[in-house]
């Protein structure tokens, strides 16, 4: 299996760094931005399919970010404990997208206004709002990413969606784990979620 | 302009100029910048569909392991449904 953070050109990947609270209370919405891109041919990954420790983690976490000509970034988790892997990826993807122009990201929030708060320095860029509504998330990623055939509607991934959601428990159940977040689950989930667009005609084999 | 406004084709500030790669492009001839005062989130990244067998590849599956996957749970949701009806 080759490493997800196997440096390459971003251009040639259609692949979607991911930046998310790791979080049960994320989960949902984690399924949902997963569902969208799934339904727009994308491939998402997570850091923690990078492996953990020892100071190779934070080139690791850099090539796979430069893998990637898109990221994504939700920045709604702002409670105790404080967390700052999340806007140091951020900063990490600014400075790419700063320095090689082949990079985009997306910030994602739950409230309005809040991020000129908790990250001013990123005034002039507008999060999307999602309110922790699975819905706006998928809406959110359906307005800014796009597949030359045209996107499905927002109903389609809704379908996509609900049935990751049915089948997840009973993923977690064959891993013996609680949660989505673990680098075998989600990958598997992502491999199921294109199995299930292939069954919805959203993507081809 | 705010040293940290990364939305502006503008000449950085020195302080921040001295943290760049020597081989970074000029803002100038960066034809994909944003105009002054652009919303960012309002980019759209066109992009081709992934290989369905790259991205399997890229999550450690074969089109066969996941359908076996699959089955698999299917048949998990089913037990259980037997067992809560």
């Amino acid at each position: 299996m080759p490493s997800p953070a196997e440096p390459s050109p971003a251009a040639a990947k259609p692949r979607v760094f991911l930046n998310v609270p790791y979080d049960d209370s994320y989960e949902k919405l984690l399924v949902a931005i997963t569902a969208a891109l799934i339904a727009l041919g994308r491939d998402p990954q997570l850091t923690f399919q990078v492996p953990d420790g020892g100071q190779g983690r934070l080139r690791r976490i850099f090539d796979l970010l430069k893998s990637c000509p898109v990221s994504i970034h939700d920045l709604s988790a702002v409670g105790l404990p404080a967390r700052f892997n999340m806007p140091f990826e951020l900063g990490l993807a600014c400075a790419l997208r700063e320095q090689t122009n082949a990079h985009e990201f997306l910030v994602l929030e739950r409230k309005r206004h809040r991020l000129d708060r908790s990250l001013s320095d990123l005034k002039g860029i507008d999060p999307k709002i999602h309110g922790g509504s699975a819905r706006s998330a998928i809406s959110a990623i359906l307005e800014v990413l796009e597949r030359p055939s045209g996107n499905p509607t927002a109903q389609q991934v809704w379908d996509l969606y609900v049935r990751l959601r049915r089948i997840l428990p009973a993923l977690k159940n064959q891993h013996g784990r609680d949660s989505l977040f673990g680098s075998r689950v989600y990958g598997d989930l992502v491999s199921l979620g294109w199995i299930e667009a292939l069954s919805l005609g959203l993507v081809d084999a | 302009m705010g040293r940290h406004d990364l939305t502006l084709a503008k000449p950085r500030p020195q302080g921040f100029i001295r943290t760049m790669s020597k081989t970074s492009t000029p803002a100038a001839a960066e034809p994909r910048r944003k105009a002054p005062g652009a919303s960012h989130a309002a980019f759209k990244h066109v992009s081709p569909p992934a290989r369905f067998v790259d991205v399997l590849k890229s999550h450690g599956h074969t089109e066969k392991s996941v359908r076996a996957l699959r089955a698999k749970l299917e048949q998990m949701l089913k037990r259980e449904h037997a067992v809560a009806g």
